[in-house]
């Protein structure tokens, strides 16, 4: 058993800071979009606002580099392979990282779309495909590392669902409806995984020299809270597509 | 890019350094991103020192 708990304390302390720093950023952060919709997602528009313009310069510089949003679409498939990769090897922080990054270039794929002007029919499309096939790396990754687990079945839960999402909405554009609820939005589901990965593998070198092994407690909640979510979210856009489709058949 | 865009950047960094050091046998990779994360980091928080911009019809 390898325990780090020194530059765990260390990576503790650096995110501890920065956690301070966004919260300050955050109050910070004026949005135009009034109060929390009901049903909405569960990062609120300003923190959206604020990670959108943290990335801003960023943005900036990768258009002036000339990179188009499609590069950062593939990157964020590399990355999401990368992910699961990590998690099939245990590599539990290194995989929250990599999972928040990838949700990282997921935004700004878009941000640069609208920077450059290039956003377009195709590019959605192969934006949207792409993301599904991104998701599917993580969660198998993940599926390997609870391989001999029940959590095994929390994971098959998870991945479903995050991709029902997904359908549900696709289909309901596809019948001409505009469907944004849902409170777990794939942004939402990059930061429940990511975090709980990212505090696993840190709680895990910690607590390793008290506890001789390394505790995987909240990976396992986590995937238990992201299936939760994830089948809540695909059930309620469902109810809310078949509420609005009875009520256009209705007229 | 301007100091505050370096700060995600150095962030990103710092957290891969300390995710090799921690999860792999890259620990010498994740030293040099570390010390990298920390430069950048400190470009980042430097106060900006420049004189402020006065148009000609304003000096004296």
């Amino acid at each position: 058993m390898d325990c780090r708990p020194v530059t765990a304390a260390a990576a503790a302390l650096v995110i501890a800071v920065t956690i301070a720093l966004a919260l300050r950023g955050v109050a910070r952060t004026e949005t135009e979009e009034g109060a929390p919709v009901s049903g909405g997602p569960l990062i609120g528009p300003r923190v959206r606002a604020w990670y959108v313009g943290l990335f801003g310069p960023l943005a900036a510089q990768l258009v002036a580099l000339g990179t188009r949003p499609d590069h950062l679409t593939y990157a964020a498939l590399v990355v999401s392979v990368l992910a699961g990769t990590a998690f099939a090897r245990g590599a539990l922080f290194l995989a929250g990282w990599l999972t928040i990054l990838a949700g990282t270039l997921d935004i700004l794929d878009g941000e640069l779309a609208r920077r450059t002007g290039l956003a377009s029919a195709r590019g959605a499309f192969v934006d949207s495909v792409t993301d599904r096939w991104a998701e599917f790396a993580t969660f198998l990754g993940l599926g390997v590392w609870f391989w001999h687990d029940r959590t095994l079945l929390a994971v098959a839960v998870a991945a479903f669902a995050s991709q029902m999402v997904s359908y549900v909405r696709a289909r309901a554009e596809g019948l001409g409806l505009v469907l944004a609820s849902g409170r777990a939005q794939r942004p939402e589901r990059y930061v429940i995984l990511g975090f709980g990965a990212w505090l696993t593998g840190l709680s895990g070198h910690l607590l390793c020299p008290l506890l001789r092994y390394r505790p995987q407690a909240l990976l396992v909640l986590t995937v238990w809270g992201l299936a939760a979510v994830a089948t809540w979210t695909a059930i309620e856009r469902t109810r809310d597509a078949v509420a609005a489709l009875r009520a256009r058949d209705s007229r | 890019m301007s100091g505050r865009g370096l700060r995600p950047v150095a962030f990103l960094a710092a957290m891969l350094g300390f995710g090799l050091r921690l999860d792999t046998a890259w620990r010498g990779t994740g030293t040099v991103l570390l010390a990298l994360a920390a430069v950048l980091a400190v470009a980042a928080f430097r106060p900006n020192t420049s004189p402020p911009f006065v148009p000609d019809h304003d000096r004296g």
